[in-house]
């Protein structure tokens, strides 16, 4: 059974893994030397992902009190995956004549991440594909965008006075993922009799979770994101700048997000019925509102992901850069928080609130401590928000479409 | 006439109107008026598009309707609170949902909104259907709606609206399925509506029928009063019954409440009322 659900894992994700798939080819075919150090970082952020992924999918999974050994088969797979992999490649690389990669921080960062996801994933479980979307693409982003960072950057993450405390500190989120798995009120005995007390989000994020378009679907809503790796590799390749790169990865990433949202609004009416005729909602706003709610936070999943990673990308970035990209992320935030608003009237949960308040204030911070200059015009930036504005309008109609369509709300 | 003290019908309908088209003129129901008796097994009958998709869905408060009220014990049905809603079973024509779960952790996710859901009565027809714990998406159509079904009864509703259930069933399945009914009645005094094209089905297990026609319901009586009191005469000349003794007519023949009591000529054949004749009968007009 152990077996059966891991694999299940692997498989079942195959298509998102086609995303990497790019530059996977270039580091094969097109790398060098100078890209090592990124190969390591990248290697520790997708070995993080695929754990998250991991742990999302056994948290989902619907018989999982029958797995045996769900949380020892849930850790070996991310010590696999933290540890295993990228030691050996960077090892290997290492043993090649090749500067050592950092270990420490790329560990340190996975498993920072992955403690986010083995927390996220029992309640509830599906916001795990978002943070283990945050790794990834962070760390992408970082590597894609390498040469055009500051040396002093990838020099320091090197530096042994760096790589060791780091080890250190990633050891010890190792033994607290292991601590927390094996807590005596972990969920191994969870099951749905025990859903049937929880909140209704938690339900809802389950249920919207599940609304998985057939494979085909996914992947066209996945094409974007591949097309878009394609054109950074030629764009870094052919020296345009970072922050042109930049901008186009968070741009896609939002396209790429809406899209995921109407698939799933495609699909949410008729679970949304039963929801509503078991009366796991008091009022028909109350259950369209959470649900809104629920759509966003899954269908936007990668959007905070695609944030993030620009975030820690544009710490390496040159400063004249840094005003538009943290510019675009200032609106992309406010325009999450109006999607929620609007469309939720509140935004019901703790959790959720948090969360957006994190990135909005991290946001906010960034905006004002890195307003140095400016390299797009005021055309540009007019454009780029009638975008923005145009997404959140699309969003907000799309949301609404599909609650009256379930006749939640009208 | 109801009593101060009589509990609130299940489902009462009083001038209801409703449609999809912004057009108020294009009405799918028009004043319909229906109240289904605690405990009754009712059959809805209509012709294909006749609106009994339509009335089940404004009768659950998934619709609103135009005018008049939909109330589900009392509580108006578009805004019932949650506990009204828990005492529903629905079943819908088609089953299109949990299409990525296997049966046994669907029916125990539904089944953990409700604090009385009945596993030995799930298990039961489980295994009576002989359904498999497979993903829902790879069932048969026929199995889909077997899961539906469990579904909608799995919490023993006091109010059972089943849209043509059975249509995908094969017999044997539709056999259980109609006996779990009857039996959930006869335990808890289950009320049901039923829409089904297969009148044979309503005959067997429904104490009251009522027809959908032209967005009203037209006909809604005890079916045992139905049978004994309705004969089938036909006429090809005077005399005439009362108009008002005449449920339907379709060319000679026609349905006639105590066509004793007429004044007909004594050898006139008064035939027994089958019920699919009397259906094609009143739609017809």
């Amino acid at each position: 059974m152990r077996s059966a659900v891991v694999l299940r894992a692997v498989l079942g994700r195959w298509w998102q893994l086609v995303c990497f798939l790019p530059f996977v080819i270039y580091v094969v075919v097109l790398g060098g030397p100078a890209v090592a150090n990124g190969i390591a970082v990248w290697l520790m952020g997708i070995a993080g992902w695929i754990a998250g992924v991991f742990a999302k999918d056994l948290g989902n999974w619907p018989n999982r009190p029958l797995v045996p050994g769900y949380s020892k088969t849930l850790f070996q797979m991310v010590l696999v995956c933290l540890l295993l992999i990228p030691l050996a490649c960077g090892s290997l690389w290492t043993a090649l004549g090749n500067p050592p990669p950092p270990f420490g921080p790329g560990l340190l960062w996975g498993t920072i991440m992955t403690l986010c996801v083995v927390r996220t994933a029992v309640s509830p479980a599906v916001l795990a594909t978002n943070l283990a979307g945050i790794i990834g693409l962070g760390f992408y982003l970082i590597w894609a965008a390498k040469q055009a960072m500051h040396p002093v950057v990838f020099e320091s993450l090197t530096d042994w006075r760096l790589q060791f405390p780091a080890l250190a500190l990633a050891a010890l989120a190792l033994f607290h993922i292991w601590r927390r798995l094996n807590a005596p009120l972990r969920a191994t005995t969870r099951n749905f009799e025990a859903e049937g007390r929880e909140p209704l989000y938690t339900k809802l994020y389950g249920l919207i979770a599940g609304l998985r378009a057939r494979v085909w679907r996914e992947v066209v809503v996945t094409l974007p994101l591949v097309a878009l790796a394609l054109l950074l590799v030629l764009l870094v390749r052919t020296g345009i700048t970072t922050y042109h790169v930049w901008i186009v990865f968070v741009l896609a990433c939002l396209v790429y997000s809406l899209a995921r949202v109407v698939v799933r609004l495609a699909t949410i009416h008729v679970p949304l019925r039963l929801l509503w005729l078991s009366g796991a909602a008091e009022t028909r706003r109350s259950l369209g509102r959470e649900c809104a709610l629920a759509i966003l936070m899954l269908g936007f999943g990668w959007l905070p992901a695609g944030l993030v990673g620009a975030a820690i990308l544009a710490l390496g970035m040159h400063q004249a850069a840094q005003f538009d990209g943290v510019l675009l992320v200032a609106f992309t935030t406010l325009l999450m928080i109006a999607l929620f608003v609007g469309t939720g009237r509140r935004i019901p949960s703790t959790k959720g609130s948090l969360q957006l308040l994190a990135v909005g204030v991290f946001c906010g911070g960034l905006t004002i401590t890195l307003i140095h200059g400016i390299e797009l015009g005021w055309a540009d930036r007019s454009a780029m928000v009638l975008v923005l504005a145009g997404l959140a309008v699309a969003t907000w109609w799309a949301v609404a479409r599909a609650l009256a369509r379930a006749e939640i709300v009208q | 006439m109801d009593r101060p003290n009589d509990p609130p019908a299940p489902l009462a309908l009083s001038g209801v109107s409703a449609g999809y088209e912004r057009n108020d003129k294009d009405r799918v129901l028009d004043a319909v008026d229906l109240e289904l008796a605690p405990g009754t097994i009712t059959g809805l009958l209509g012709r294909n598009g006749s609106g009994k998709t339509t009335l089940m869905r404004v009768a659950l408060g998934l619709m609103r309707a135009r005018t008049g009220t939909a109330r589900l014990f009392g509580e108006n049905s578009w805004d019932s609170p949650a506990e009204v809603r828990k005492r529903l079973g629905y079943v819908a024509q088609q089953f299109a949902s949990f299409g990525w779960m296997k049966v046994d952790p669907c029916l125990a996710m539904i089944g953990s909104h409700y604090d009385d859901w009945d596993h030995g009565l799930v298990d039961d027809l489980k295994r009576d259907w002989q359904l498999e714990n497979r993903r829902i998406a790879k069932l048969s159509p026929g199995d889909q709606q077997k899961v539906a079904i469990l579904l909608a009864v799995g919490h023993k509703p006091d109010l059972l609206l089943l849209d043509e259930p059975a249509a995908s069933l094969d017999p044997a399945a539709r056999r259980d399925f109609l006996k779990a009914i009857v039996e959930l009645n006869a335990d808890r005094g289950q009320t049901v509506l039923l829409s089904s094209h297969i009148t044979s089905d309503i005959e067997r297990i429904a104490s009251h029928i009522a027809i959908l026609h032209g967005g009203r319901i037209v006909c809604h009586e005890a079916l045992d009063e139905i049978k004994d009191r309705v004969g089938l005469v036909t006429l090809t000349e005077p005399p005439w019954p009362p108009v008002e003794n005449v449920l339907a007519s379709q060319g000679s023949r026609h349905w006639i409440w105590n066509p004793d009591e007429c004044g007909l000529a004594t050898n006139v054949r008064v035939e027994e009322v089958v019920l699919e004749d009397l259906f094609v009968g009143i739609t017809a007009r």
